[in-house]
């Protein structure tokens, strides 16, 4: 049941919030996003219904009205329209103006049908960080697909063990990310945050909040400046990227 | 009565290498080549694939580009006939995106393809 801002009367059933492990994000394509209807206006995505999805694709092509903004992307794998509430919108005309046609963005939001065809309403639509974002996003949707297909159908939160134990390509550890990007974290507590953001946002779709990541660190010995520096170091150098808020993070590789 | 080709679904383009356009599955169809520019003389930009390969571009965008591009159009007889660029920055990763369109155009078509044209 598609719940439309209007319908303050209508909503028989209003969902309750979702408990907090079943409010995951899963990157997807396009493609996937597609074939998600089911021929009950659900959208589900490898048997599950996300909470958020995210998206990196080309806009095709932007509309501009008073309450929203409309954008057409594509990324090969077809094109699917994405809805962003104006009043969603930190910036507003700002990232009208700087959001243009064939440009790559990252869109995270709710995926929806109606009579039959899957759209976005986004919460964040922006520019990718780098155009390697898009060959990461389309390995990450495999990467999760094989995770998928691994766990079966049972809960989110007993994928934490088995990430662990599989072997998806070459693993990277902290200390051969530190060999790559020795010079920008050579202090301990660098190390320190990226290997707490690293090994607590593996099992997390959405990834670790700030707040966290501070509690721990503090309890550690590691000053709030400290961590603060390293958070915006490791987000500088492509190490964490922020997902469903600017508070919150993932570990990127 | 020869079978007709399905048509192409908006949005849809397989992201193909040197390689994959001269397999010629694909000649036809609009496609997306992503390289680095070797060579624009105004006729023809010449890229560079992930692994080493080049690919034609016809009547290319004459614009001042990035170092790597992404050029979306119709491959015909092994070469590309421009329709749109998209700029890549200069410093792509090719290597890890020619690997990326093997696994695309090969074991997860399921994730990638428009249906009738997943083999």
């Amino acid at each position: 049941m598609i719940t439309s801002p209007a319908a303050n009367s209508g909503a028989k059933e209003k969902k309750a919030r979702k408990p907090t492990e079943e409010q995951f994000m899963i990157p997807i394509t396009v493609r996937q996003a597609m074939k998600s209807v089911t021929s009950d206006g659900q959208c589900l995505v490898d048997g599950r219904d996300p909470h958020h999805v995210k998206l990196v694709a080309c806009i095709k092509d932007i509309d501009q009205t008073a309450t929203a903004i409309s954008y057409n992307v594509e990324d090969g794998t077809g094109l699917i329209n994405v809805k962003e509430w104006t009043n969603n919108v930190n910036s507003g005309d700002a990232a009208a103006t700087t959001l243009a046609p064939q440009m790559y963005v990252r869109i995270i939001g709710k995926l929806q049908s109606f009579q039959g065809v899957a759209s976005i309403t986004a919460y964040q639509v922006k520019l990718v960080s780098s155009p390697n974002e898009l060959t990461h996003h389309m390995l990450e949707c495999i990467y999760v697909r094989e995770m998928a297909a691994k766990r079966g159908t049972g809960p989110i939160g007993a994928s934490a063990a088995l990430m662990n134990n599989v072997g998806f390509g070459p693993q990277t550890t902290g200390m051969a990310l530190d060999a790559n990007n020795g010079a920008s974290g050579g202090a301990p507590h660098f190390q320190k945050v990226s290997d707490y953001i690293q090994q607590n946002s593996e099992g997390n779709e959405i990834g670790i909040g700030r707040q966290q990541i501070l509690q721990a660190m503090t309890s550690m010995g590691v000053s709030e400046k400290a961590v603060t520096m390293a958070i915006e170091q490791l987000a500088g150098d492509g190490m964490i990227y922020s997902t469903t808020d600017e508070d919150t993070f993932k570990y990127a590789l | 009565m020869t079978p007709t080709t399905p048509e192409q679904e908006g949005g849809f383009y397989p992201r193909l290498n040197a390689a994959g356009i001269e397999e010629g599955r694909f000649d036809g169809m609009i496609v997306s080549v992503v390289g680095k520019q070797i060579s624009n003389d105004g006729q023809v930009l010449v890229l560079e694939d992930g692994a080493g390969g080049q690919m034609k571009v016809t009547s290319p965008d004459t614009a001042q580009n990035t170092q790597y591009v992404e050029i979306v159009g119709a491959c015909q007889e092994g070469s590309i006939q421009h329709f749109v660029t998209r700029q890549l920055g200069d410093e792509f990763d090719m290597d890890t995106y020619n690997q990326m369109i093997n696994l695309q155009n090969g074991k997860y078509q399921e994730l990638f393809y428009q249906p009738d044209f997943q083999k």
